[in-house]
């Protein structure tokens, strides 16, 4: 009896480890999908941008059209991470907040535009290079051409074995090189 | 006596559960690869402008080797874009590269046959949208 009451403790044990285990790689894969999810976003935003003959007064500068740009991020997340057009998760037992993602144009002509959500949050001026830093994940980048930042965050990993204590976010920048 | 024939008993169930373990860790490997082909893929497709039947060949190939599956196992979404898509100088949600795949993805549980558990029919299932960079000539 003693014999069998271990055995059945070692199973128990060995079940918590594969799930565990389970949940880590879910988790991992999540991760990744969210990272080709933030280039793909990043890599669309900057496609759109006026041209010489939209507007006489770009001296060559590279302007982006936020208001399309933020429209393709937006049906790209919506593809990638399977929201709904509130930026919620339909069915989801493992992500239950909402999705947030910050957007940050780096325009030619020197001024910078944040949008939180799809709304434009603030606006400021800067001069080539400038270092710029991610305030949710605290890294730096040299913004050296224009260029748009991508950051997403998509809230918690809920699984039945844990819970993360911090967010899953993912950031991406994509640079127009002249 | 008693207690070999519950050692048995118990290792059994144990082993089971063992190679689950590694088991776990190659389907995990093989997610992620299935997620960098699908990626590269989607990369060659927004220069293209479409899933050209090229693309999509090398795609079914690469996943075909490393899944050791046969190539017409792996299924294409109808809705995959298969007609050229053109860069646009603003946002229109029918002019996005689209791609379903589903790739058959057998061996999840290890011990199926023990379990008698059916395994056919499993597939990873993967979508990905994507904007086209392909200039359209002025006529």
């Amino acid at each position: 009896m003693k014999a069998f009451i271990v055995g059945v403790a070692i199973c128990i044990l060995l079940v918590m480890f594969l799930l565990f285990i389970q949940c880590y790689h879910e988790l991992k894969i999540q991760q990744i999908n969210l990272k080709y999810c933030t280039d793909e976003c990043s890599s669309t935003a900057v496609l759109y941008y006026y041209d010489n003959y939209e507007s006489n007064h770009l001296d060559g500068k590279k302007i982006f059209k936020e208001h399309e740009g933020l429209k393709g991020i937006k049906a790209t997340i919506n593809c990638y991470l399977n929201v709904n057009n509130d930026l919620n998760f339909v069915d989801n037992k493992i992500f239950k907040d909402k999705v947030h993602y910050k957007v940050y144009f780096f325009n030619g002509n020197g001024e910078c535009n944040v949008y939180q959500d799809g709304i434009r949050e603030r606006s400021f001026n800067f001069v080539f290079p400038y270092l710029y830093k991610d305030e949710l994940l605290k890294y730096y980048k040299c913004i050296s051409e224009p260029n748009v930042v991508v950051t997403i965050d998509i809230g918690k990993y809920y699984s039945n074995f844990f819970t993360t204590e911090y967010d899953i976010i993912m950031s991406s920048g994509y640079e127009y090189v002249n | 006596m008693k207690q070999f024939i519950t050692l048995i008993a118990v290792f059994i169930l144990l082993m089971s559960i063992l190679i689950q373990i590694p088991l776990e860790m190659i389907n995990h490997d093989n997610k992620i690869a299935i997620m960098y082909y699908v990626n590269n893929a989607k990369e060659k497709a927004k220069q293209e402008g479409y899933y050209t039947e090229g693309i999509l060949k090398q795609l079914k190939k690469e996943l075909s080797i490393k899944m050791k599956c046969d190539e017409n196992s792996i299924l294409i979404d109808d809705k995959t874009t298969t007609i050229t898509k053109y860069r646009q100088n603003k946002y229109i949600k029918g002019e996005n590269i689209y791609l379903k795949i589903l790739v058959p993805f057998k061996n999840i549980i290890a011990a199926d046959k023990f379990y008698k558990i059916d395994e056919s029919n499993r597939y990873f299932v993967l979508e990905n949208v994507t904007t086209s960079e392909k200039l359209g000539t002025k006529q």
